[in-house]
């Protein structure tokens, strides 16, 4: 049975050039050292990943607590049912991310090169 | 049996298929947050060749209504993202099936309905919730999302080719 017609390729050919076309703008300048980038509908924070800490990060259901240790990081516990960041695993490069989506918290590793990155560091 | 009680019955048993096969995408374990099969889009794959235009939005809202009772979210914002994606990918799919059907089998289909569902969620989730990193989430959750469309249109294609059911439902309809 022949099931494919030739809108299929070009609709496989656009999905894959926009998922091309994302990962570049995604991944294409990662530089700079290291630092992990924790967002929640409260605030912004980076931390530094060569010192280990216990982080309280304050979101919409509750405190998600994230550990830093040996240059990675783990989200230890965070209020949601799934516990989908919390079985992730330890983030360890750039780029690496992770989120707790009902808690509203985003967690990544970044490059420290951008100059914004560290201005709004506090509020 | 009228005609019209005939279709209606069909959109119900699409739109509980729908509800179903939410249910068993909800007990499959994701590796990653966002990660989703899409198994609720096979049955307005198959609807497209069998419904009407207004016959399938009431099943992609049927569809969406029941992802929001398994997944839990009917009443939290996640909801928003799950109504807005699934109509702009039954808006899409219903135009390529109207407009293009003749160059495109479901799998092209199921491909773009992916596509638009994915792309009208990340900007929603950029817009409310994570900002620029969205583009970090955006390569492996539209990656994905490709390939379950394939496996999904190949499957609807299979479906609609051997299914005796659907022989009698077309002759029924």
């Amino acid at each position: 049975m022949k099931i494919f017609r030739p809108g299929d390729w070009v609709a496989l050919a656009a999905a894959l050039l926009v998922v091309a076309l994302t990962a570049v703008a995604a991944y294409g300048g990662a530089s700079g050292e290291a630092v992990l980038l924790i967002e929640s509908d409260q605030g912004r924070w980076l931390y530094p990943l060569d010192v280990d800490r216990e982080i309280f990060i304050p979101g919409l259901l509750g405190d998600t607590v994230i550990h830093i240790h040996d240059h990675g990081v783990d989200v230890h516990d965070s209020p949601c049912r799934d516990k989908i960041c919390v079985n992730a695993g330890t983030l360890e490069h750039p780029g690496d991310w992770t989120a707790c989506l009902p808690n509203r918290v985003f967690i990544q590793i970044t490059g420290s090169g951008e100059e914004e990155a560290l201005d709004d560091q506090s509020f | 049996m009228t005609r019209v009680s005939d279709r209606t019955r069909l959109i119900a048993l699409l739109g509980a298929l729908c509800l179903f096969l939410s249910t068993v995408e909800f007990m499959i374990p994701k590796p990653l947050p966002f990660m989703r099969l899409g198994l609720a889009n096979l049955p307005v794959l198959v609807g497209l060749s069998l419904l009407t235009v207004p016959e399938i939005l009431i099943l992609v809202a049927l569809k969406v209504a029941g992802q929001g009772l398994v997944n839990g979210t009917l009443f939290s914002y996640i909801f928003l993202f799950s109504a807005a994606g699934s109509l702009a990918s039954g808006l899409v799919m219903l135009l390529v099936h109207r407009a293009g059907g003749r160059y495109f089998s479901l799998v092209g289909i199921s491909i773009l309905g992916a596509l638009s569902s994915n792309l009208v969620q990340l900007l929603l989730s950029r817009l409310m919730v994570f900002g620029d990193n969205v583009r970090l989430i955006a390569p492996p959750f539209l990656a994905v999302g490709t390939a379950t469309a394939v496996v999904l249109g190949l499957v609807a294609e299979r479906f609609l080719a051997s299914s005796e059911w659907i022989v009698l439902v077309r002759k029924e309809l």
